[in-house]
């Protein structure tokens, strides 16, 4: 079953959206992408960091959306939007560091299971987006797919 | 390379709004996500797994395919909680 949900952003150095395990089991996420809201204020690009986490810090609860309207909700994750704690990050390297223009998109799409980033079947663990670098950005919107 | 093809990609606009397609593979040891290198770029491929890996985890010259890593951290937490309990 595939989950689509948004988390929001408009301050530097802090994470737009959460994507937290249960210890039920592995969820993946398959897509996401990256734009912007409002009018445009200087045309530099806006930086998201897609990072593991080890604890989940404090955001908005979102309820993801199935694709599918059957089906039930989500048993493997949960989604926050707008940390105002942040999640406790790892030290290692980002999964992925992407700038985005504020005028455009960026979407990254898993195109085989080998791709998709798995999250580990433990409570509080999980990804979050982190804007890095604001740009001319107003509001910096993640959407992603999440499978499990 | 030639035996790796694309596992993602990732889309953007240009300057003129035409959209820019990248091919991306994502690292089999640690999940980086990269952009997929051309014929004589440099690139880790690790032959215990037979799956593309980053440079850095290329350097480390063993096989730790990222599942076994997600095992390390679940037992660990596992561990914890039944210290707690």
């Amino acid at each position: 079953m595939i989950y689509g949900s948004q988390g929001t952003q408009i301050v530097a150095g802090k994470t737009a959206q959460t994507i937290i395990s249960t210890a039920n089991g592995r969820p993946r996420l398959i897509e996401y992408k990256l734009s912007n809201v409002g009018a445009v204020t200087v045309d530099s690009q806006f930086e998201i960091q897609l990072k593991r986490f080890t604890a989940a810090g404090t955001t908005s609860a979102v309820t993801p959306a199935s694709t599918d309207p059957s089906d039930p909700g989500p048993t493997l994750f949960t989604v926050g939007s707008n940390a105002t704690v942040e999640p406790t990050y790892g030290a290692n390297t980002p999964i992925d560091d992407t700038g985005c223009n504020p005028r455009g998109i960026y979407r990254w799409t898993a195109y085989d299971p080998r791709s998709e980033i798995i999250l580990p079947a433990t409570a509080s663990n999980g990804v979050g987006f982190l804007l890095v670098t604001l740009g001319g950005a107003i509001t910096v919107i993640v959407d992603s797919k999440v499978l499990q | 390379m030639a035996r790796t093809r694309a596992l993602s990609y990732a889309e953007t606009l240009d300057s003129h709004g035409n959209s820019v397609v990248v091919e991306k593979l994502t690292c089999s040891h640690c999940q980086k996500i990269f952009d997929k290198p051309g014929p004589n770029d440099d690139v880790g491929f690790c032959e215990m797994c037979f799956a593309a890996i980053c440079i850095p985890c290329a350097k480390l010259d063993k096989c730790d395919p990222f599942e076994r890593k997600l095992e390390r951290m679940e037992q660990r937490s596992r561990l914890l909680r039944s210290l707690e309990t």
